[in-house]
């Protein structure tokens, strides 16, 4: 792993440890994420994949390990700075009032951005998300799964609108295709495959092993606080990797030319009562 | 906790299609009946003058008796009538905005109640202890500990209510309960051990009233609200902001400990300026806000401003109400906005249990 250059664009974790409650939470981990790229980080739950992202983003302190984000401690970035690097999709988004869809998607952008060139940001970020139609209705009035779409729409704006501030590399979800429909997933993939393209890197916690081939060019698999695996998507989605970390078999295959599904068998059979 | 759980939702009330558009009307109507109920403040009472007679006396250029009544009865009572609406609404907006609870107010959660026991403290113990202080010093000394009773509530109230990076809103609730039993058992025991003319005196300032305070102590008030009301409009995005949660708000870009503080220490400023001049004045800060948000939408940007001029117009309103129901009698002010509020604050919690037309609650 090469050290950060100044200047470098670059997310980077290095030998992160961290203690939640007296358990290992991380423990060692090392990750290096590059512009231009979807990593996808799965594994079973408590692996510790919302504690990875909690260290990028910068609001958790690792016990042991750095974070650098485009070469600087996220500990000595202030938080309007850091708002402008990265992006962050929270696993639970909320809204505790009432704002109206545009209201909610522009929260995040900086009161530096010109208001016209804000209002087309959050256009934007409406429109790629398939919202156009609510625009200007309260988000409490939005299903569940336009809701959670509104917020990863919140999320895109505060990255374009740090994009134009001459930043804004860094989207990192916490399962942003939780509570969608199969249609939206595909949309949710389109959208990071897009942010991608445009040149940031994209760090996303899925639990869907087929979206994460649909998704990633890398996939990091992490079990109990751990890496266990780490690489292009083919080489890590494979039976002998999975099935232990997730002790269940999975059938990999290819229906369509190009594209992987990842199948769990599950047994289907009642569990024994203790 | 079921009660307690509801706060929550009461956001998602009213004001489905609120537009920006109409802030400003709002302001500039807000704006017209405060000046409209300022101009009766000063010309309505026992001593009813018209408002070319209002302006001559202003101006020194009214009869002696005209001039005594608007410099030294109605003037400083409608100035700490202004400090009293700005500050309340101003604060009980800031809290519910960082609480994300619209329930939160600044009596509700104890806020009031610290700042009348510093303000008691210093009324019985520099009695007690038989100090005479300077009257120029004594105008800030009040203030001054009700900051204190105010900042130390908070800050309590804030640390009890944060478990893992989140505010809990029935935790919030229940530290309020328990800050206002403590200081108004505190303030009990001050009473105990204050002689007849003291207990006298703030009886009357326990229930709340504009009309005790005199020259020097309602400039220091006007003063200390001028400071304190920018500080809290300017936290607008701040505010907006925290209602995604503090992790979420920080992610956004907010530094969110550095907001917290700031909102803080300056509604510590404005409810302890008020308190320590008006006595503990319920509800303002719970009912001003809500019905700019009725209106007008949850964004802080229009709602600070709006809640000031809305918690300048209940309260001069009220106090017009308590001058004129039963003249000369004047029952005290804090009487009559407990009065309007309390059913209010009902009416919230049981408006909530109809349930809510469309949508998922994502609260």
């Amino acid at each position: 792993m090469a050290a950060a250059q100044e200047g470098e664009t670059m997310l980077e974790a290095e030998g992160l440890v961290v203690t939640l409650g007296g358990s290992r939470a991380l423990d060692a981990v090392n990750l290096v994420l590059a512009p231009g790229e979807v990593v996808a980080v799965i594994g079973p739950n408590g692996a510790g994949k919302s504690t990875l992202l909690a260290c990028l983003s910068g609001a958790l302190r690792p016990d042991a390990g750095t974070v650098r984000i485009d070469a600087a401690d996220p500990a000595t970035l202030s938080a309007t700075e850091l708002g402008r690097r990265r992006a962050v999709l929270e696993q639970a988004p909320t809204a505790a009032a009432p704002f109206r869809l545009d209201e909610l998607v522009s929260l995040g952008i900086p009161r530096k951005v010109p208001p016209f060139q804000a209002r087309q940001i959050a256009r934007r970020a409406i429109e790629i998300l398939g919202l156009g139609s609510f625009r200007r209705r309260p988000v409490s009035w939005l299903s569940g799964g336009e809701y959670h779409r509104a917020h990863l729409a919140r999320a895109l704006a505060q990255l374009w609108a740090g994009r134009l501030l001459g930043s804004g590399n860094w989207l990192l979800l916490d399962e942003p295709t939780a509570s969608l429909d199969l249609a939206h997933q595909n949309a949710v993939i389109g959208v990071a495959r897009a942010v991608a393209a445009e040149g940031a890197g994209v760090l996303t916690v899925v639990h869907d092993l087929t979206l994460a081939a649909a998704m990633a060019d890398r996939v990091v698999l992490m079990e109990a606080g751990r890496i266990v695996a780490c690489g292009p998507t083919r080489r890590v989605l494979q039976p002998a990797i999975l099935e232990p970390v997730y002790q269940l078999p999975l059938a990999v295959s290819e229906p369509w030319p190009g594209r992987l599904a990842v199948t769990p068998l599950f047994a289907g059979e009642a569990l024994e009562n203790p | 906790m079921e009660a307690l759980g509801v706060g929550r939702n009461l956001w998602h009330r009213g004001a489905p299609w609120h537009h920006q558009r109409q802030g400003h009307w709002l302001l500039l109507v807000l704006l017209l009946g405060a000046s409209a109920l300022a101009l009766a403040t000063l010309a309505l009472g026992p001593v009813a003058m018209a408002p070319d007679r209002v302006i001559a006396a202003l101006l020194g250029h009214g009869t002696p008796i005209e001039t005594a009544i608007i410099w030294h009865l109605r003037l400083p009572r409608l100035l700490l009538g202004i400090a009293v609406g700005v500050s309340l609404a101003l604060a009980g907006a800031a809290l519910q905005g960082v609480l994300r609870n619209p329930l939160a107010d600044p009596g509700l959660i104890g806020v009031s109640g610290g700042a009348s026991l510093g303000a008691v403290a210093v009324i019985v113990l520099s009695g007690r202890i038989g100090i005479a202080l300077p009257a120029a010093l004594q105008s800030w000394l009040l203030p001054a500990a009700a900051f204190l009773g105010a900042g130390v509530v908070i800050g309590i109230v804030f640390t009890l209510a944060r478990r893992h990076g989140e505010t809990s809103v029935a935790t919030l609730i229940l530290a309020g309960v328990a800050m206002n039993a403590i200081t108004g058992a505190a303030i009990g025991a001050l009473i105990y051990v204050s002689d007849d003319d003291q207990l006298r005196d703030f009886t009357f300032w326990t229930m709340g009233a504009l009309g005790g305070a005199d020259w020097p102590l309602v400039l220091v008030v006007i003063g200390l609200t001028t400071l304190s009301a920018p500080v809290l409009i300017s936290q607008a995005r701040a505010l907006d902001l925290l209602q995604l949660g503090e992790r979420a708000a920080f992610h956004a870009g907010l530094g969110v400990e550095q907001a917290k503080r700031c909102t803080a220490l300056a509604t510590a400023i404005a409810v302890g300026a008020v308190t320590s001049a008006a006595g503990p004045i319920g509800f303002i800060g719970l009912v001003a806000p809500h019905l700019v948000r009725l209106i007008q939408g949850p964004r802080h940007g229009i709602l600070l401003p709006a809640s000031m001029l809305m918690g300048v117009c209940l309260a001069l309103a009220a106090d017009l109400v308590v001058r004129l129901v039963v003249p000369p009698a004047e029952p005290p002010l804090g009487l009559a906005t407990s009065l309007v509020g309390g059913p209010f604050f009902l009416w919230l919690l049981l408006k909530d249990r109809g349930g809510r037309p469309g949508g998922g609650d994502h609260a």
